[in-house]
């Protein structure tokens, strides 16, 4: 079953990667951008595994979906304590 | 609800939270403004989702959908917002960055750029055009009038010109100009500017102004510095040349044009080596290469160089090299000057010198010989003498061809070529005593023309060549007859093949550089004998040495040694002076250089009086410190009917004179004696007695009675080793002349 808010959602995300392929250039300037363009990737998988959650394997991918949210979290955590810890201000 | 998708959701709202606490800690500190905004609202909004879901999963909450929804959509939008805000702060500080880059750079190459809007009149200036005219930065000033008054009065029309050309018609324009700062620093700019058009309108110019006074006053130091060398190098009294490292001349001074005869494009065409002399050009390569590969320190030498017309020009040559960075010579700058006086000087020295220490040579010889002379002259004398004397008493006695009377006529032919070995001492060393006279020297050839004729072997020409006007010289006959007898016997022992002899006269003036020359000579007029022959010739060597005694290169036991020296010793005596050239193959030329005398010739005195009879009755005093010499005399003298007085000494002869009842007519005295000597002797007695007449004999005079071999005036003189003849003709002739 499609809904609406995820189909937004997930355009809207769609759009950031767009523009993050668009200023691919720029991005390696960014500290640890590596961490933080995973942490964006694995939430990007999320948001489509939440569209895909309504035709098919709605519990497995549910899952997989909340494992992305989470994974998205931890990275972006990391991302946080390297991009904006002390040795990034000693940096 | 599982649990796993609970355990999951739970990881995902510590996670965070983590975050959370890492930006509460202090993480993110020095991230400021809209990133850190963005940051903050992304991490909540996915905390909200997080406890949302754990909520959901955990506790069976319901979906709170309206505030989901916008979670949901809200979430990919602030990422976004948070990748914006980052990827503009990366703009941003770029831009400062480059700002702060431009900033730095204008103060650094000290350019200031500044834009006029034309449309408001308003002008902007960087920092750096603020610190060009010492305004402070940021000044509240009217920028355009500000910046026109600091130009000099002279220079502002021109600049105010340019402004207005760019505003009124976008005339680009660059110019340098004097300029005065706000705090009255003297200052040269360069400014510089372009109109900007939109729309096919003038809306801007933008320009930038540069402080170039360090470049102006480094421009006018070189120039000045450039001015001092072109001044230096076209002024300077010695020549002057760049010369590039394969050795072509670059540039050269008027000097050095001057001085090989050159022009300067003529010198461009060449290089140093084709302008180096051919035996130097070797050695001047190697000393410059070798300086140019930093081998040697200094490059200073001594050279030829050949001059447009040929000719060679002994140059000093030193060099200083400019070298690159490797230090490798780049070019040279070489200052040449001419040496060739010096060097003429230097070989005139050297000749000078040479002839010095000949000279000096021939005086030491000449001294050993003249004292050698004196005895020896002394025991030949009483040799000869007695021989004659016994020779006298035996033929009386013995038949003549009694082989004592021959055997003590041998011994008297022997002591006579000692006497004669001594007497060539004496001429070669100038101490022999002349008898000169004025005479013609193609008279004295012509008289001895057939016996020279006799003298050369029938294989040899002998040709005269006599110059018709010649001139008198002043010279012992006998001397001038031994000079040519010489000359022609040494000339004919070198054509041993046959050949030609010329003897050649004429007149000739000897100059001062002539004289400056030859150290023997003196200036004037002179008669020139030339004796030339087509013999085997002389090497350098020997011609160096040709005057010297004993110098031979005859056999052993055929030549003296004595015969040139002996010539020299004649001409030198007369004032003259001899030359010789020679050439191994082709001959050899002498040159007899006598000085020339405006007088009439004279006749020999020696031959006015060759007749007269020995013997007579006077009284003689005879003075002579040997006692074999005096006995001698005394027994020759008594011989022929003299009455003789002996006195050993000159103070003993005084005494005998004064105490003589009658008068001594005829003094013979020995010049050198111990004590007075017999010059002092005869002129003591002549004072006390007028009408005494004085005969000298010596073997040597040292002076005494001639200077530089020239008998003094009124003085007669008998020559040791003498003859019981020769005694009694100069008696006579002393005693028998007219007062």
């Amino acid at each position: 079953m499609l809904e609406e808010r995820e189909v937004v959602a997930l355009l809207l995300t769609v759009g950031v990667l767009v523009f993050l392929l668009v200023n691919r250039a720029r991005i390696h300037r960014l500290p640890s951008s590596g961490l933080l363009v995973a942490s964006f990737g694995v939430l990007f998988v999320g948001r489509l595994l939440t569209v895909l959650e309504g035709f098919l394997y709605r519990d497995l991918l549910d899952l997989v979906e909340h494992v992305c949210y989470a994974g998205s979290a931890v990275l972006l955590a990391v991302w946080c304590r390297r991009a904006f810890g002390k040795e990034a201000a000693s940096r | 609800m599982s649990p796993l998708l609970t355990g999951v959701d739970i990881l995902a709202l510590l996670a965070g939270l983590t975050t959370v606490v890492l930006l509460l800690r202090g993480s993110g500190k020095h991230v400021r403004g809209n990133i850190k905004l963005a940051f903050w609202a992304l991490v909540l909004v996915t905390l909200y989702r997080h406890a949302s879901n754990v909520l959901e999963s955990s506790l069976n909450v319901g979906r709170l959908d309206q505030i989901e929804d916008l979670i949901e959509i809200l979430e990919p939008v602030l990422w976004g917002a948070f990748f914006y805000t980052f990827f503009q702060s990366l703009v941003e500080q770029s831009l400062r960055d480059s700002e702060a880059l431009l900033g730095e750079t204008q103060r650094l190459t000290k350019v200031g750029g500044w834009e006029y809007d034309v449309l408001t009149g308003h002008m902007t200036w960087t920092d750096e055009v603020y610190r060009i005219h010492e305004f402070p930065v940021g000044a509240g000033i009217d920028h355009l009038r500000a910046s026109l008054a600091c130009y000099h009065p002279d220079d502002r029309p021109r600049a105010e010109r340019a402004f207005r050309a760019a505003v009124e018609r976008g005339e680009p324009y660059d110019l340098e100009a004097r300029f005065t700062t706000a705090k009255h620093h003297e200052r040269w700019i360069r400014t510089t500017a372009r109109a900007v058009r939109e729309d096919n309108q003038i809306v801007r110019v933008v320009g930038n102004i540069m402080d170039v006074t360090q470049r102006k006053h480094a421009e006018a130091a070189l120039r000045n510095s450039e001015e001092r060398f072109r001044g230096i190098f076209e002024n300077a009294g010695v020549g002057m040349a760049q010369v590039a490292s394969d050795g072509r001349f670059l540039m050269v001074n008027q000097e050095l044009s001057k001085m090989l005869g050159y022009t300067r494009e003529e010198f461009q065409q060449r290089s140093h080596d084709e302008l180096t002399h051919p035996d130097d050009r070797a050695r001047d390569r190697a000393q410059r290469q070798a300086y140019l590969s930093g081998e040697t320190s200094e490059f200073s030498i001594e050279k030829r160089m050949l001059r447009k017309d040929g000719t060679a020009l002994w140059v000093h040559l030193t060099a200083v090299a400019v070298r690159d960075s490797s230090g490798r010579g780049k070019y040279t700058i070489s200052v040449i000057q001419d040496i060739s006086q010096r060097k003429r000087a230097e070989e005139e020295r050297f000749k000078l010198e040479a002839q010095l220490r000949q000279s000096q040579k021939m005086e030491a010889v000449g001294q050993l010989a003249g004292g050698v002379a004196h005895d020896f002259n002394n025991i030949l004398t009483t040799i000869l003498g007695n021989i004659e004397l016994s020779m006298d008493a035996l033929r009386a006695m013995l038949p003549e061809d009694d082989p004592v009377l021959q055997e003590l006529q041998q011994v008297g032919q022997a002591a006579e070529r000692a006497a004669t070995l001594t007497r060539r001492l004496l001429v070669f060393s100038r101490r022999d005593v002349a008898h000169p006279v004025v005479l013609d020297l193609n008279r004295t050839l012509t008289d001895m023309e057939e016996m020279l004729r006799r003298l050369i072997s029938e294989d040899i020409t002998l040709q005269f060549v006599r110059a018709p006007d010649l001139e008198h010289v002043r010279v012992d006959i006998g001397q001038i007859e031994q000079v040519i007898m010489n000359l022609v016997v040494n000339a004919r022992d070198a054509m041993a093949n046959g050949g030609c002899l010329m003897l050649e006269t004429s007149n000739v003036v000897l100059d001062a550089s002539y004289v400056n020359a030859h150290a023997d000579a003196r200036p004037g007029p002179h008669v020139l004998l030339r004796v030339s022959d087509t013999g085997h010739g002389m090497d350098a060597e020997t011609l160096e040495r040709i005057f010297e005694p004993f110098f031979t290169t005859k056999a052993s036991g055929t030549g003296t040694g004595l015969g040139l020296a002996t010539v020299h010793g004649i001409v030198t005596q007369v004032g003259g002076h001899i030359t010789a050239y020679s050439e191994p193959g082709v001959g050899s030329t002498f040159n007899v250089y006598l000085p020339a005398v405006r007088a009439p010739t004279e006749v020999s005195p020696a031959a006015a009086h060759a007749d007269h009879s020995p013997g007579g009755s006077e009284t003689v005093l005879v003075c002579e410190d040997d006692e074999t010499v005096r006995r001698l005399a005394t027994q020759i003298l008594r011989s022929a009917g003299y009455t003789v007085l002996t006195a050993a000494s000159g103070e003993q002869a005084l005494r005998l004179a004064a105490d003589q009842p009658n008068p001594v007519q005829l003094l013979i005295t020995d010049v050198i004696l111990p004590g007075m000597n017999g010059k002092a002797l005869a002129n003591t007695l002549a004072a006390r007695q007028s009408g005494l007449r004085t005969l000298f004999m010596s073997g040597y005079t040292a002076n005494v009675i001639a200077h530089h071999g020239v008998l003094d005036d009124g003085l007669e003189f008998l020559q040791k080793p003498f003859t019981r003849r020769r005694l009694l003709d100069h008696v006579r002739k002393v005693l028998d002349q007219v007062r």
